[in-house]
């Protein structure tokens, strides 16, 4: 009987979900190296390992500089780390040059996803130009963003989606300076605010969710679709490599990151939470914000609650 | 798509790959009785280094780095690190 009841509550949790996802991609072939140099515990390298199982061969890969094209996603020399044409643009071009890629392709008149897999670096700050510009011209390409919060691969400095008070090398924690002084830039919002067909949020822990966004993704042909993923990082933010998907199932509970979509700027909530946790449960096991005090975590845990106030009223 | 791959993004002649199992300091062992084939390991591995064979999910020595996100993510505690030992 006991033993009944353990298996009820382990259907129950959320981590059974993705069973069906299992299923669904255990046979299909890894399109990316078996072998890149990742840190131990990455949550970028999941996304795109799953996002390249579901797009499948005919895909074109763009890697602009950042963590995934360091490892050598993109190879060195002769080689390649994926099994799909890949490409490394220029932090300042990545949409532009897809979307170049992809008119050629339609005037040949073949279908192929041309997708970008670029880091919070290059999509909010030095590539935003471009992205947004591709975004008001319907350009039809994919754009993922893996937001791991700063640039991670060059040595961990401040970017535009690193959090309120967040511990980095370019903004340090003393006696005069606690962490980034501002707040981060809400970049899904924004582009979703650009009333592009497909605009979504996701997190490494819902990988189901993730799943299911991406195909929608897929199937837009009538402009762009942005994905947010969000991808912890335990060199950059201090944890133990163990506890990436832990955190961002934390940063998800705790609305810190909620999961929504957005066709033609009509905003819908995708994962809802029922049993919400405070922001204090999820800072308090990231090491950037080790350094935090109870006002600092009551000042974060008010931004979070107006910015899902904000997005609260906003859907529909 | 082939005949235009050369000039539009050109695959490379070989793949690249490093052997990352050798950065391991510490191994997943796996208690294929406790398992419950949920398939989490496998799903959120990021080496992608966890395959099926004859029913049971195994762990591919050669690229798993030894994060430890299997055995923390695991609902049946069927996996444990262990400290590895190379001769």
């Amino acid at each position: 009987m006991g033993e009944t009841i353990d298996k009820i509550k382990w259907l129950l949790t959320d981590k059974y979900a993705n069973k069906a996802l299992e299923e669904e991609i255990r046979d299909i072939e890894d399109l990316l190296s078996p072998g890149v140099s990742t840190c131990l515990g990455c949550g970028a390298e999941v996304g795109l390992r799953i996002a390249l199982k579901i797009f499948g061969k005919n895909t074109i890969l763009a890697i602009p500089p950042g963590c995934m094209g360091g490892v050598g996603v993109v190879g060195y020399g002769l080689t390649t780390g994926a099994k799909v044409p890949v490409f490394f643009p220029l932090l300042d071009n990545i949409a532009s040059m897809l979307a170049g890629i992809k008119r050629q392709f339609n005037r040949k008149g073949e279908k192929v996803y041309v997708l970008a897999y670029a880091g919070d670096g290059g999509t909010a700050d030095v590539g935003f130009q471009c992205l947004s510009g591709a975004a008001e011209r319907d350009e039809n390409i994919i754009y993922i963003c893996y937001d791991n919060e700063g640039y991670m691969n060059t040595g961990i400095q401040r970017s535009g989606t690193t959090p309120y008070k967040a511990w980095t090398t370019t903004t340090p924690v003393g006696e005069s300076r606690r962490g980034k002084p501002q707040v981060s830039k809400n970049m899904p919002l924004i582009m979703a605010m650009h009333e592009v067909p497909y605009v979504a949020t996701a997190s490494i822990a819902y990988l189901e969710d993730y799943a299911t966004k991406l195909k929608k993704a897929a199937k837009v042909e009538d402009g762009l679709s942005y994905i947010h993923l969000f991808t912890p990082c335990p060199t950059g933010w201090r944890f133990s490599t163990d506890k990436t998907i832990e955190i961002s199932r934390l940063a998800v509970e705790t609305n810190f990151f909620p999961l929504w979509e957005a066709k033609y700027g009509k905003i819908r909530f995708t994962k809802k939470i029922w049993f919400k946790k405070p922001v204090k449960e999820y800072l308090k096991v990231v090491g950037k914000y080790s350094h935090l005090t109870e006002e600092e975590i009551e000042e974060i845990q008010k931004l979070v609650d107006e910015r899902y106030d904000m997005l609260k009223s906003l859907a529909r | 798509m082939e005949e235009y791959l050369d000039w539009i993004a050109p695959i490379g002649k070989d793949l690249y790959v490093i052997r990352t199992g050798e950065w391991r300091y510490q191994k997943p062992e796996r208690d294929h009785e406790k398992c419950k084939k949920c398939g989490t390991c496998l799903i959120f591995c990021p080496t992608g280094s966890i395959y099926v064979e004859d029913e049971r999910y195994e762990t591919d020595y050669e690229y798993c780095k030894g994060c430890g996100i299997c055995a923390r993510e695991c609902r049946a505690d069927a996996i444990i690190m262990v400290e590895e030992v190379r001769e």
